[in-house]
């Protein structure tokens, strides 16, 4: 059986792990540096399955089938669009990172780390890339695993609660995706006689709407709680103060895109009519976390915590992306997945930094770091502002197309929008001002300046934050089939077959106009 | 009579008594008495697997055998072979009636699982729950042993009264006692006139057999007997009986009464989601391990009642697939457990395993992982395999409770895992390597996996059996 690349994307990073239990736990350099190899390895391949892509088309790439349990119509199927190639690049961006990030953070258990961490990007890749119910269920539970252990083992103080309750949380919503999924498979079986857990071809199924509403809700609440919508976002404040640096990063970066990479690609085009039904409230729940998010940022004491917080507000407002149904929403919702993915990682990053130097996040702690880590100040101020979105940094490009998007959905959510922008601006502003600049404090006189290896750690990042802000072009060019396939799946409801057809984009034509103020091609 | 059918049955009864012969001539050689033990195992195994396709009744329609019994034949070997292997390491001094008391159980499930009349199922049931006995009660000076081995006889006693009452209703109603013929009255007269008798029946077999898978509420002796037997034999008890209590219900259940469905079903779905809920919960609670894994039994019970709910053919290969991958969960949880050491069985003693073995911490992690029901691992294929079973028959609120339930059963089965690896020990001590325990742990490991990412192959087999 020949191994395509799409599927060594994905299994490579466990057979990176097995030469780890021969190793000896005592080295963690060699540990680290092995691991480090392995994830850049897996980054170069994934960056191969970026050279063979062909932009500007519709459907899924690397499509591949392989048998798994054909009894129950269950297979190892697996392709990529733009939006899963986007998603699975920044999965090998940041996990690479996190190890490099990791080399002084973790003390002890070296070895039980590495794995985990390699186990983990198996699972991030296998949910992006499987095109198969029972596979992405499979990969999406698999997850569960290796992220309880990080928080358990290395995370701080209260990290054995953290881990349970992110892990209790997410099974809930997957029971309920998981019944969901059954439900679905015998609803197919009953119209077409085939037993298929294939997800292209359950995309033809057209359910009825009073089933579709009942399963869009199964999904829906699953891919809530990963996300995480308001009322189910409890779980996200302790998981990731708790989480060691590379957890919150990844928990962050790509554990939360999962949900709504669930919506995308799972409930809303196999039921698209129950999509349009639910959306007001989805739309008001995300409006509701924009605005409780930036809030709660506002009070917080704790660096990380601010930043926890900061994360519900940002994902408020891409699932009001999700949700206008239009291009603009959508766009600028994929596109703010990379962008939260890589500004808020950053941020744990930096914020994983300052406490590997003072072992505290209190924020009352800090005060006047301009002038004992002046490179760190302005990298961090950087990264703040991109997650303001400030116009010319990465935040921006992703807020105002979803800004465009809601407002031609709804004006009055965009009008809230609006003003979740303006309270961003306020806590990531008043959190830096206490943080950077103020009276230095005696504690933090010595600090020293940002290494080489975390200037390496963050280097990277700045370069997409500025990359994707000054010329977004080629990224919203990547994820354009995908968000325009996914808006012609709702919107011709009416027909039967939803089959997708090849277009060109005028669509993204105009967004680049309006973005970059060139005309594209 | 057609004797033949039941040739592996002779081949073990014949292997029985010449362990009461050896142990007899050279008492207490344990290894070379189980070694004979196995050889016959093996042998009537071998004769079962080159009969797998043979159908037949025998013994003046007492016995029926089809492949589909043969299946539960295999998981009763597995779990034999597996106890035997676990007793090499565990017991130091015992006597060779264990072996004999090993083989009359295993005798007894597979005659269990074979039999069409309900009085040999009777029979075979008190074979079964004697031999146990012996088992449970082996080590004479264990303390718990007694009050286990009392506790389990009464309880043991009661059910067989209600299931023998049962069975003397049916007899009273149906003037049979044969499965087929009571089938075959139901279709053909239909419940007029007889239905409060088949009602009362109904629940006095419910009950009897209710206590063997321990469901709620008969689960009481469960704890009990899981703290007080001896780790193996606590891993045999909830594999092969366990496996051979859902084969009457699949006889007198899905088999008898098959025609009527409704008056049976009210009585199990209930029975399904208080037994998944109530062991949960009341695992969430316990700090020993052997008494968590019994309350996870029942609860593991709960998730195969909801295949017998659904009543399809799914749910006899759902049943079986269950069983096996439980058997290998089960044997490589108490594999672990042995090697600590049954007295050392809290979540204290579990604390920093991780460091002092980190191969034992990882595979009790993997354990405990599979019996939660993370997919890659058998326990999620073998659950999800019985939820689709029960969602194909629409009883979505059963799937919704057993997938919620496995939600429930993630906290305690991980808080193992934080022991292991969150907690540091008071005082470490190095484990003992124990080779046979260790087998029984990698075997366990490897079918895990194996169920987990490639069940087609088993699949396949069970379903050529129905």
């Amino acid at each position: 059986m020949k191994l395509d690349l799409l599927s060594l994307v994905i299994i490579f990073p466990i057979i990176g792990a097995i030469p780890v239990f021969f190793m000896s736990p005592k080295n963690k350099k060699v540990l680290f540096d092995y691991t480090l190899l392995m994830t850049l390895v897996e980054f170069l391949l994934s960056l191969f399955l970026l050279k063979g892509f062909k932009f500007g088309l519709y459907g899924f790439q690397y499509e591949h089938v392989y048998k798994w349990i054909p009894s129950i119509g269950a297979s190892f199927h697996v392709g990529i669009d733009g939006m899963s190639l986007i998603l699975i690049l920044l999965t090998t961006f940041l996990t690479a990172l996190g190890i490099l990030s990791s080399y002084n953070y973790i003390t002890h258990k070296a070895k039980e780390y590495v794995i985990v961490m390699l186990l983990m990007e198996t699972g991030m890749i296998g949910v992006f890339a499987s095109l198969d119910l029972l596979l992405f269920y499979l990969f999406w539970e698999l997850m569960l695993i290796p992220m309880y252990f990080l928080i358990g083992i290395w995370g701080h103080e209260r990290r054995v609660y953290a881990a349970f309750k992110f892990v209790i949380y997410t099974m809930a919503g997957s029971a309920l995706l998981i019944t969901g999924i059954l439900v679905l498979y015998f609803y197919n079986h009953s119209v077409t006689g085939v037993y298929t857990f294939d997800l292209l071809k359950l995309y033809r199924l057209n359910v009825p709407y009073d089933l579709a509403k009942k399963l869009f809700l199964a999904f829906a609440i699953a891919f809530a709680i990963k996300v995480p919508i308001f009322p189910f976002h409890t779980w996200l404040p302790d998981a990731h103060v708790e989480a060691p640096t590379a957890g919150s990063v990844l928990l962050a970066g790509v554990l939360l895109k999962m949900g709504i990479y669930g919506f995308l690609r799972f409930a809303f085009p196999l039921f698209p009519k129950a999509a349009i039904h639910y959306a007001p409230l989805f739309m008001a729940l995300g409006i509701v976390g924009i605005i409780y998010g930036a809030f709660m940022s506002w009070v917080q004491k704790d660096l990380k915590k601010l930043v926890a917080y900061s994360s519900v507000a940002h994902l408020g407002f891409i699932v009001l992306g999700i949700f206008t149904f239009n291009m603009y929403g959508t766009q600028g919702a994929v596109i703010q997945m990379v962008n939260h993915g890589l500004s808020t990682g950053a941020l744990f990053f930096i914020v994983g930094m300052l406490y590997e130097r003072r072992h505290t996040r209190l924020i009352e702690e800090f005060g006047g770091l301009a002038k004992v880590m002046p490179v760190f100040s302005v990298i961090f101020g950087i990264v703040m502002l991109s997650s303001i979105g400030l116009p010319g940094l990465n935040g921006f490009i992703g807020e105002f197309l979803v800004m465009l998007g809601a407002f031609k959905a709804s004006k009055f959510a965009a009008y809230f929008a609006v003003v979740g922008i303006i309270f961003a601006a306020v806590y990531m502003l008043t959190m830096f001002q206490r943080v950077v600049f103020l009276k230095v404090k005696e504690k933090n006189l010595g600090l020293p300046d940002i290494s080489l290896r975390e200037f390496f750690v963050l280097a990277p990042i700045l370069l997409f934050i500025f990359w994707i802000g000054i010329y977004p072009k080629p990224y919203l060019k990547m994820t354009e089939p995908t968000s325009s396939a996914v808006i012609m799946q709702i919107k011709s409801t009416q027909n039967a077959e939803k089959e997708i057809k090849m277009l060109t984009g005028p669509v993204g034509e105009e967004i680049s106009l309006k973005i970059t103020g060139r005309k594209a091609r | 009579m057609n004797a033949h059918i039941l040739l592996p049955e002779i081949i073990l009864s014949i292997t029985a008594a010449l362990v009461l012969i050896i142990e007899f001539l050279t008492p207490r050689r344990l290894q070379f008495i189980g070694t004979v033990t196995i050889l016959g195992i093996l042998l009537a195994l071998f004769y079962d697997l080159s009969m797998f396709r043979n159908a037949g009744i025998g013994f003046y329609g007492m016995v029926k055998v089809g492949p589909f019994d043969r299946m539960f034949d295999l998981i009763f070997f597995i779990g034999a072979i597996l106890l035997i292997l676990l007793s090499f390491d565990y017991f130091v001094e015992i006597s060779g009636e264990f072996y004999f008391f090993l083989i009359t159980s295993l005798i007894g499930m597979m005659l269990l699982a074979k039999s069409s009349d309900l009085f040999m199922l009777f029979l075979s049931l008190e074979t079964l729950s004697f031999s146990l006995l012996g088992l449970i009660g082996i080590l004479k000076r264990k303390e718990f042993v007694a009050e286990a081995t009392l506790k389990y006889f009464v309880l043991a006693a009661f059910s067989s009264a209600f299931f023998l009452f049962g069975i003397i209703l049916t007899y009273v109603i149906f003037q049979t006692t044969n499965i087929s013929e009571i089938s075959n009255k139901l279709f053909a007269a239909g419940l007029t006139g007889i239905k409060p008798g088949i009602i009362v029946t109904l629940v006095l077999l419910t009950v009897g057999l209710a206590f063997k898978i321990a469901a709620i509420p008969f689960h009481m002796w469960t704890p009990d007997v899981y703290e007080g037997a001896p780790a193996p034999v606590v891993a045999f008890l909830s594999a092969g009986p366990k496996a051979a209590g859902f084969a009457i219900i699949l006889k007198t259940l899905l088999s008898g009464y098959q025609a009527h469905p409704e008056i049976w079903k009210g009585i199990v779905t209930y029975l399904a989601v208080f037994t998944m809920f109530w062991g949960n919960l009341a695992a969430l609670k316990t700090r020993n391990l052997k008494r968590m894994l019994a309350y996870s039994t029942i609860a593991h019970a709960g998730y195969v009642l909801v295949a017998i709910v659904s009543v399809n053919q799914e749910a006899y290969a759902a049943i079986v697939f269950y069983m096996l991958s439980y058997t290998f969960m089960v044997f490589g949880a108490f594999a672990i457990i042995s090697m600590i050491g049954d007295s050392h069985s809290n979540l204290e003693d579990y604390a920093g395993l991780s460091r002092t073995s980190p191969l034992l911490a990882f595979m009790m992690a993997i354990f405990m992982i599979s019996m939660t029901g993370i997919p890659t691992t058998s326990g999620f294929i073998s659950k999800f395999y019985v939820f689709m079973s029960a969602a194909k028959t629409n009883h979505i609120w059963l799937v919704i409770f057993g997938f919620i339930n496995g939600a429930i059963s993630a906290y305690y089965y991980l808080r193992v895992v934080v022991y292991m690896y969150m907690m540091d020990a008071r005082e470490e001590h190095a484990v003992p390597y124990f080779p046979f325990l260790r087998s029984v742990m990698w075997i366990a490991v490897i079918f895990i996996f194996y169920l987990g990412l490639f069940p087609q192959k088993v699949f396949e087999i069970i379903v050529s059996t129905l």
